[in-house]
Parts: C-alpha cells; structure tokens; sequence
C-alpha cells in the first residue's frame, strides 16, 4: 500500500475488526479525479472535432508531451521533497548542447553523446542540490540563480551560434525514431514514469522523498539522510530536464542555445495540474505526467478547434487555477 | 535613552557593501569597457534602469507584504502592445491612449489579487497562471498589419518624449522613475499603509490580531504591481517605438533579481526602495558593462545567477535561518494562536 | 486538599467587582479532561499567579481567557460583565491583553509602531502617519511603565526581555485591564526579572489585574498578591501568598502521596550502556554527567526548560554540544547526526510527536518502518511490502493498536496509539537504549497504563531507557533511579526508594540552590 496520498475523513472504525480504512470523496478526487477529467475532455474533444479520435493525433500529442512529461517526472520529485527547480528549462538547453557538442567537436558516438548530455543534466542538479542543502539558501532562488547561470554557460560554450553536428542516424533516432508505430519519445517517456513510479513508490529512496516532504524533522529524527535524499532529487530533476533536451535536439538535428527557454513554467503547470502539492508530500510522479497529457490534450484539443490562441492562453492559465483550487478545497475540507 | 547595539550591524554591512560594489564595479568598467564612460551610455544605462526600475518598484511592494509576482513581464509586454494598438493603429492620442493602458494593467494586477487575497490561491500559482494567460491575451491583440514603412513605429511625438525625451538634459522616463520610486518611498515610510504592509509581510499573526485587514493589504500590492509594470510598458514601448512582443520576456526574473539583490526578504517583511534601487543599478550597469566590454551576451546570465545567489546567500547568513521555500506555498494557514517558542532551552507551550 | 479546615479556608475574596471571574469553567479534549469546573477570580491591581504541575490545565485556562479555545461549560465575567469570548480578536476589543513566551511582534517595525499597530495616529492628510504623535504616545506609554525603552529603536535588534516590554506597552495601549502571562520569566535572566516584576507593580498601581503562570516559586512569593493552584485539571485552592509557605505550596501541588502499588520490582540493572561527561552547550547544558545501565529506567525530572529535552536531542545527535563526552556500549561515541545514534543503537521518541515524531500523511505501518528501511528492503532499496505489512501487524498486536490496521493514515489514530505507533518504529529497530520524552503526554489513560507496561517489558528483557517526563507520579511509578535537572544541570540523583514528589518538585524549582 502507497503511502496515503489523501486524507480520509471521521474517526477510525469499530475496534476489533481488521479492515481497510473506508474511502472518501477526497480520496476518490485525488487519485483518479484527473484521470476522469481527462477522459471527460477526450471525450468532449472527440465529440466536437472528427480529427480529435484519430491514431495519428493521438500519437502526435504523445510525442508532444513526452518531453515535457518526462521533465515533469523529475520536477515531481523535487517538489515531492518539499523543494521546487526551476532551473530545468535551461538544463534542457545545456543537455542538447552538450549532445550536440559531443557529436560535433569530439566525434562520440550517439549514445554517449546522449549520455553526456543527461550527464551534465545530472551535475547542474547536483550543484543545486548541495547548495540548497549545505548553504541553506532557499531553493526557488537557488535554481532562479541557476537557471540565469547556466543558460550562460549554454550561450558561451556554443559561441552564441546554433550547432550543428553529424546527423548520426543513431541519434537522430531519439528525435524521430519509432518503434512500430510509437515514437522513440513516446516509449521513453513510458519508460522513465514507469522506472520513476516504481521508485517513487517501492523503494526505501522513494518512500524517504515522500517523508522528507511530509515532515522533514520526523524523516531527520529517524535516521534517514535527509540531505542525501534531497540532493538525489535534484540530480534527478536535472537529469530528467537535460533528457529532455537532448530529445529535442536528436528531433531538429540541431542544438540551438535558447532551448528549453520557459519550459520550466510549462513543467510546473504540468505537476501542479497532476496534483502534486507545493508544499511537498502529497501527489505522485505518476499523476505529473497525466498532468502533462492533460495539459497536452487540452492544448491539442484547442488547436484542432481553431480555438483563437488569446483563449488557448487564457484557458490554459484558467486550468492551472481550477486545479489548484480543487485540490486545495479537497485537501482543506477534510480537518 | 536606552539603544540596544545593532546586531543587523551584518545586514547594514551589506547594503553599503553591496552600494561599494555597484560604484567599484562602476568605476572599473570605466576603466575598461571602451565607450562605458561617456555621457551617450550614461543616459542609456538611465533609461534602461528607469524602466526596469518602474517595475521593481511595484514587485517591491509585493515582496515586502509576503507574495511574488511572476507576471510582470507579460503586464510589461500587454502594456506594449495596448500602446502600439492604440497611438499607432487607432491614432489615439496619447492623453486617452496611455490612462487606457495604465487602467487595464491596473484591472490585472487587481485581478491577480483577487485570486490570492480573497480566493486564497498561493500567489506564486496565480500569477504563474497569470504569466500565460496575460500572455496569450497581449500576443492575440497584437496587430501588426503595417500599410506603409511610415506606419511601422509609433510616431506621436507626445507618446514618444515618454521614452526618448528630455527635460534638462534628464530623461524624461528616468523623471518618471524618480517619481514613481519618491511616491513607493513615501508610501513605505510615511503611510499607516506602508507601516501595515512591513507588518504583514514580517509577522501575519500578529497583524492579524492588531485588527489589520492582512488581505486588502496584499490586495492593494498586486494591484500597484499591475499598474507599475504597465507603466514600465507604455515608457519601453515610447522607446522603441514599438510594442514588441519580445520586450518582456524574461523581465520578470530581473526585476525579481532586483529586488532581492537590494535586499528584500522572500519571505516578507523585510526590504527598502533603496536597496531595489541599487540592486537594479547593478543588473543594469553589470549588463551593460559587459556588452560593451564585448563580452557574449548571455554571460550576463551566468554573472546575474552569480550574483543573486552570492546575495542571498549574504543574507542567509546574516539571518542566521533556513530560509523555507515559503515563496510558493504561501497559501492560507490554519493558523493557531500560538506562536512555537524557539529559544535555546526554552519553555514551550503545552497542551 | 490536605484534609486540614484551616489550611482548606480559601482567602477572603477581593472588596470590588474583580476584574477577572471565571466559575464553574470545564473543558475538554479528546481523551483528556483539560479544566474541570475551575473557578477563580482577580481583581483590580491584584496581581494573582497560577501555578501547577504540567498538564494540570494552567495553559487551557489561559487559551480559553485569550479567545483560542471556548469552554465547554462555565462562565466568565470581566469587571462584573459576563462575557463570551469567541475569537481571539474578540479578547483584544474586551480589553484582555495575553503575553506568550516568545512576543507576537513585528520585527521589521519600530518600537512605537509594534506599540501602536493598527491604531497608529493619523496626520491632517488620511492615510499618513502622524510620526510625532505616534513616538509622542508610544514615549507616554512607556514612561508610565517608567521603561527606558527608546520607542525608535528597531524590535529586531532588542532581546526577548525588552520585546516583553514592548509587548506589555501594547496591552497598556490598548487599555487592557487583565494582562495575562504565561511563564514571562522563563526566559530572562535575574537582572531582567526584577525589569519586569517592576512594570507588573506599575500595571498594579494602575489599577490592572496581572495573572501570570509560574514555576518559580520564588516569583510567586516575591510579587503575587494571592495564588491559585491547579491540579489534573480541578482547583485545588485559592490563597493569599502571605498565608502560604513554599512547603504548603509544593504540597498543594502534588497533593496526596501517590499510589505506588504498581511498583515492581526489577531485576538488578545490568552493565553500562550508555556514559556521559561534562556534556556542555552554552545556555542550555551544563555540565552533564550521569551513566545509563542495561535494564534500568532512569527517570529525569526538571521543568520545562530545564534542559531534558535538549540533553536528549544531544544523544541523539539531533543537536550538537560544545564539549563534554559520550561513551556508548563503552566506546566513545560522538553523534554527528541522528544517523550516528541509530547505528549505535539508540532511538528517540520525541516530546512533540506531531511535529517531530510522525509523518501525518503516511500510514501506521510506513510510519513504524520509517528508521528501519534498511530492514524491510531487500537489494538495496526495493521495500518488500509483505515483510513491512507482518512487521508492522506484530508490532500493532504488541503494543495494542488501535485500529489495528497498518493501512489507516496516522493522523485518524488517537493521541495514545499515535504515541504507540512512534514507540513501535523503536521496537522495529530494536534498540539497545531509548530516550522517551514525555512518554504519555496527551495520552489517555488507558494507553498511558499501556506504555507504561510496555517500557517495563523492555527493561526487564534488558533495554536501556532514560525517561524523560513533567509528570511526577510518573516518574515514581516507572523509574529504578531519578536525575532531576534545574537551568540545565543536575542538581539531584538519587534512587526511587529515596525519591517523594516533594523532594523532586523542591529540587526543579530551584530549592536545592
């Protein structure tokens, strides 16, 4: 069993019978509430536009949200720690650079390009987290710096200038690739929310994440780590983010220093929507990245509709609030 | 009288650490950016600040009182464009054009209060949310249908002397700043309002108690925070004679960088004009500077990280606290009565 | 009560209409009956302390007073007007002003505006403050106070004493006529106490009804006018200090010898398991020395602030000391972090398991297997959630558990079983010395009966357990030997056959000095 996501409501049952704790209203939202809201947006979708049902929107959409998706199965863990990063958009950037140099000036192959590229990723996120747990500094300012910081360093180390670099088939296959007839991106995302899931939620590390963002003095007086545990999901977030980037780039076969610039709005208005609560402990990475399709789907659904981008705008920031409002209203009613 | 020592003697150090840098800083790219000391890029370093400082004064505002305000950049950028719409495309003169565009941001940043005083979302949600949506509004009212090259700028001479003009061999937009800074310092120091707001930001239980209606307080930051941001919009697009919708992207993390490099707590409570002041002088005179010095353009960005993060972390210390991330949870608390006593082998309440 | 008519005479009651009565008040909580028809009166320029032991309802009858809490039955009266006090807005506008150990200011603001916040005097243009006027008043108030406070000077660079200053010159401001305390002097220094006693002599003089809680019994007698002395939630009497020794006092506290047939007697302790010297922490540990044996319960007493829970933290590593010693199991053991402790094997139930024993969102069983994952996973991190679920259900049926579901949210649980659940994440672990503060704080009294046999199980299969704990019959009932700690030293061991109540409250207020 998880450890509890939502509350549940009224006093423990009659003694002496050994049951499962009886499901509430809050319960119910907070797992599969946006599970129904997405079907009820398919199907609305599906109802007003023919091309909406189709196998090669939905595919075009999956692949659309695989990147931001798989940024957002980082963020979750972060913000799951009780931190937040919003550093990823410019990882994103430093990932498909550092791919793209690789292939460029050091003749790699495609596959340590791309590992180079999560590589750094994964430092940036280390470089966070060691600030944030040994200096203190408060992390909405320390990944804000960060963000600055390393889309500098992106511009400085491309010169400024998009790099282009040898069209290895092999790494183009990330970008473009399928498998039968799913994306590469596709089935990478899948792959990493289903490793991450089964992190979050089996093993010792996921489980400390969940306790760090619940009560860290608790987590801390039981003799976890709990620096340890948070650098970790900053590595992760980073990680995730410089995947992320060099997806993009292995998909326009170019590494272009602003890329990634303001995704990391897009990847917290993904977690947000996946009811992950800011404030730490309550959500899932799963639900992030439903959070992401939703967020996909809706912009997907809008476009097919010819829907004016003023109201796309606006009815995207319009979801964010009514997600959070719901879950808050959710989670505040059950004292 | 008694006056007990300073012990903030650490957080003075730093203001006037932090003006030393500025003027050493300053006088060595004098030194040696070529072009840095001339009279030409005085007054353009000027303009620059003048604009981005219209706009920290608002977020000032915000911070003190306890929220942020991610959505100037898009106010910045919907300003612009209503702008351009209004004086180039529907030839409106400026007297109506610019209260228009001013009333509008106003209506947004009244809106994003809304949401965070009274319906209770975290502000850092709600004026997220507000950063797409003000956004998209400003990007769909763009309206660029040029019939001549004439027609391409804003060309109303009125409209125009609010960017580029002079009074006295002074911007006039560098005036306006003055203006707006004397009016937020005022505001501060001298308002039962401003006095509320430091106690708002500093201690919510306790402004509570006092009577102090905390919301209309937070209410009243955003809602300036709209109008200085639009403000900052209508001056850069007198400017460049343009409402580009490229203008504000990003502005909201220099004027957040400001305001925290001058000093203010994200946390509340804590901050001065002032110190915004410098604090934008030195994301100003640091960019400049390293333009001119040739230095890549995003080098910028990595010395602005650097520096932000040196100056918060000068501030940590000198609180000598964890700083919690409260900046995007600050949602309604179930507040009990009882502050938690936390001095060293301190009794505590019980139950 | 003491049995004695002469000694049971409560005090002659106060010639005007008091300013503060409170009769018949009764509250309670889940499981613990907080106040039970408690009366109690102040008058004008009376100054009346409250004292007790912890848990003997001081705080709740503060909290009700002060609009946080409303009583389940009762009535109070201020000058003679009966009142309800809902909110604690409500309390400021009825003119009772509470002051709480750490002062409820605004640290960015000046003296003279924390005074006057939100009532700050006005110039000829709205909206602007009258600077002159507002230092003009706040200087009256303070000089009333005859405090040489200077109403500029900003409230974060004062110390706790002054903000207290700061924070009477509020109630002074607001005209308040019963001004509450609780425990002002707890965290001040000699010099700043008599600060303070001068002020409430001035807010006497001015014709205002002090009521303020203490420990010190010294305090009660130097300034209380009369005194009141609660015990398990009822009145035990009403005094004038005059009329009172500090002996009748203590022994009004704690009132009858406690019952000790529950006292079993254990097996001879066995070896050494846990030294300590010279521990030191600069304002908070001075000093301690003391060894901990295998099967033996060593109870510390003291009052709040007198440094237990520190000491506690100290060994486990949660805080850290400026000098002294630590031997465990005979090798030197210096704990960095609460880490280092597990590993040596020793576990800590905390004072405050809301805020630092429990992770609310998880469940039972995620809570008890939270210092034990090592255990329960397997490969180095895959969490083998049968094991988890079997060793959880063992230790739910051991220590009773109600419900006994591993699955509820922690938070559903009472306050007793969520104290359970805490202990059972140490049974899980399995350690081999255990520091328990405030075992059965907020616990009811089944459970409470609970815990207790379960830590004597623990001593006599050998566990080392130092019991940290307010509640005297506790200690007597549970403990082999007895430190009690006073301002962060140990001023008294001794065995429990040669420990009283009397002996050990005498030794925690300071008797022994």
């Amino acid at each position: 069993m998880t450890p509890d996501r939502a509350p549940a409501a009224g006093r423990p049952a009659a003694q002496g019978r050994l049951r499962e704790r009886p499901w509430t209203v809050e319960d119910v939202l907070a797992r599969y509430g946006l599970g129904l809201a997405l079907l009820l947006l398919i199907a609305l979708f599906g109802a007003m536009s023919r091309a909406f049902l189709t196998a090669d929107n939905a595919l075009s959409v999956l692949r659309q949200v695989s990147t931001v998706g798989i940024m957002a199965v980082g963020q979750a863990l972060v913000i799951l720690g009780g931190g937040i990063d919003v550093s990823v958009g410019s990882v994103v950037g430093l990932g498909g650079m550092a791919a793209g140099l690789a292939l460029r000036d050091y003749g790699s192959g495609a596959l340590l390009a791309a590992l180079l590229g999560v590589l750094a990723g994964l430092l940036v996120g280390l470089v966070n987290g060691l600030v944030i747990s040994s200096l203190r500094v408060d992390p909405f300012i320390t990944t804000l710096a960060t963000l600055s910081g390393i889309r500098g360093v992106v511009y400085i180390v491309s010169n400024q200038y998009d790099v282009r670099f040898p069209e290895l088939d092999a790494f183009l296959f990330f970008g473009r690739g399928h498998v039968g007839p799913l994306p590469f991106q596709v089935i990478l995302l899948a792959l990493v929310v289903a490793v991450a899931w089964l992190v979050e939620t089996r093993t010792a590390f996921g489980r400390s994440v969940h306790a760090l963002g619940g009560n860290e003095t608790a987590t801390r007086l039981s003799g976890i780590a709990v620096e340890r545990v948070r650098i970790a999901t900053y590595a992760v977030s980073g990680a995730c983010a410089a995947l992320a980037g060099v997806l993009i780039t292995a998909q326009i076969a170019i590494a272009v220093p602003y890329q990634g610039n303001g995704a990391e709005l897009d990847v917290i208005a993904a977690v947000v929507v996946g009811g992950v609560a800011l404030s730490g402990g309550i959500g899932s990475v799963l639900l992030a990245a439903l959070g992401a399709l939703f967020i996909g789907v809706l912009a997907n659904g809008m476009a097919l509709l010819d829907v004016p981008s003023v109201w796309q705008m606006v009815i995207k920031g319009l979801a964010i609030l009514l997600a959070v409002g719901l879950y808050n209203v959710a989670r505040t009613r059950r004292v | 009288m008694l006056h007990p020592r300073v012990t903030g003697a650490f957080r003075a150090l730093r203001s006037y650490g932090l003006l030393a840098a500025l003027i050493a800083m300053g006088l060595g790219l004098a030194v040696t950016a070529p072009g840095f000391a001339s009279v030409g890029n005085g007054a353009d370093m000027l303009r620059d600040l003048a604009i981005l400082g219209i706009m920290a004064v608002g977020e000032t505002l915000v911070i003190i009182g306890g929220g942020i305000d991610l959505s100037v950049g898009s106010i910045l950028m919907l300003a612009g464009i209503l702008s351009d719409n209004l004086v180039r495309g529907l030839h409106f003169g400026p007297f109506v054009a610019v209260p228009l565009v001013l009333a509008a941001c106003t209506l947004v940043g009244l809106i994003n209060g809304l949401l965070v005083a009274r319906a209770r979302i975290p502000a850092f949600i709600v004026t997220l949310a507000g950063l797409y949506a003000i956004r998209g509004v400003a990007l769909a009212l763009y309206r660029h249908d040029v019939t001549s090259v004439a027609d391409a700028l804003i060309s109303d001479p009125t409209f125009l002397l609010l960017g580029q003009g002079d009074v006295l061999r002074v911007p006039i937009s560098v005036l306006i700043f003055l203006l707006v800074l004397g009016a937020g310092h005022g505001l501060l120091r001298r308002t039962r309002f401003g006095l509320h707001l430091y106690a708002v930001g500093g201690n919510e239980l306790a402004t509570r108690l006092s009577g102090i209606d905390v919301e209309r307080v937070r209410l009243a930051t955003f809602t300036m925070s709209g109008f200085c941001a639009g403000l900052s919009g209508v001056v850069l697009a007198s400017r460049l004679q343009t409402g580009a919708p490229e203008a504000g992207l990003g502005a909201e993390f220099d004027v957040i960088g400001a305001v925290v490099i001058g000093g203010a707590s994200l946390l509340g409570g804590r901050g001065t004009l002032v110190g915004t002041l410098v604090g934008a002088a030195f994301i100003i005179v640091l960019g400049k500077g390293q333009s001119l010095l040739g230095v890549p353009a995003n080098y910028q960005s990595f010395a602005r990280g650097a520096v932000i993060l040196l100056a918060v972390v000068l501030d940590g210390l000198a609180q000598r606290r964890r700083l919690i991330s409260r900046v995007i949870t600050r949602g309604p608390r179930t507040g009990s009565a009882f502050p938690a006593a936390s001095y060293p082998g301190e009794a505590r309440m019980r139950p | 009560m003491t049995g004695s008519p002469l000694l049971d005479r409560p005090g002659p009651p106060p010639a005007t209409a008091p300013a503060l009565e409170v009769v018949g008040l009764t509250k309670a909580f889940p499981g613990v009956q907080a106040l039970e028809d408690v009366s109690l009166s102040v008058g004008a320029g009376e100054v009346h302390a409250l004292v007790g032991e912890n848990g003997a309802g001081k705080s709740t009858l503060i909290k009700i007073l002060a609009g946080v809490y409303q009583a389940d039955a009762g009535s109070v009266r201020l000058g003679g007007q009966p009142v309800t006090i809902r909110s604690v807005h409500e309390a400021h506008r009825l003119g009772i002003a509470v002051i709480y150990q750490e002062p409820a200011l605004v640290s960015a603001l000046t003296v003279a505006e924390n005074i006057l916040l939100g009532r700050e005097p006005l110039a000829r243009l709205r909206g602007l403050v009258d600077r002159q006027a507002l230092l003009a008043e706040a200087q009256r108030i303070l000089d009333r106070l005859q405090s040489p406070l200077d109403p500029r000077a900003p409230v974060a660079e004062l110390g706790i004493s002054w903000r207290q200053v700061v924070e009477i010159a509020k109630a002074l401001s607001l005209d308040a006529r019963l001004i509450v305390m609780d425990e002002p002097t707890a965290a001040l220094t000699l010099q700043e106490t008599q600060r303070l006693f001068h002020i409430v002599r001035e807010l006497k003089a001015q014709g205002r009804a002090v009521l303020f809680i203490s420990h010190t019994l010294e305090e009660v007698f130097e300034i209380a006018d009369r005194v009141t002395v609660l015990r398990d939630g009822k009145l035990v009497t009403t005094r004038e200090v005059g009329s009172l020794t500090r002996a009748d006092l203590v022994r009004f506290m704690i009132g009858r010898a406690v019952d000790e047939s529950r006292n079993r007697a254990r097996p001879v302790v066995g070896l050494e398991v846990l030294r300590v010297s010279g521990l030191r922490r600069q304002g908070v540990l001075d000093d301690v020395t003391f060894t901990l044996h295998a099967g033996e319960v060593l109870g510390i007493a003291g009052l709040v602030g007198s440094g237990r829970t520190e000491l506690a933290r100290a060994l486990f590593g949660a805080d850290s000391v400026d000098s002294g010693e630590i031997w465990m199991g005979g090798r030197r053991f210096d704990p960095r972090s609460p880490r280092d402790a597990l590993r040596a094997g020793i576990g800590l139930v905390p004072e405050d398991r809301k805020r630092e024993g429990l992770v609310e969102l998880f469940s039972t069983a995620a809570n008890i297997s939270l210092a034990n994952l090592g255990a329960i996973s397997r490969f180095g991190g895959w969490i083998d959630r049968p094991r988890e679920r079997a060793l959880a259900m063992r230790l739910i049926a051991r220590l009773s558990l109600q419900p006994p579901s591993p699955d509820w949210p922690v938070r559903t649980l009472s306050g007793g079983n969520q104290q359970k659940a805490v202990l059972a994440r140490w049974l899980a672990r399995d350690v081999k010395a255990l520091l328990v503060d405030e075992p059965t704080r907020g616990v009811d009294v089944g459970a409470k009966d609970e815990i207790y046999q379960l830590m004597d199980e623990l001593a006599r299969a050998g566990m080392a357990i130092l019991m940290i704990s307010s509640y005297l019959p506790e200690i007597l009932q549970m403990s082999d030997r007895i430190l009690v700690m006073q301002e962060g030293r140990i001023v008294l061991e001794l065995p429990r056959s040669e420990a009283t109540e009397e002996r050990l409250m005498e030794a925690a207020t300071g008797g022994l000095t």
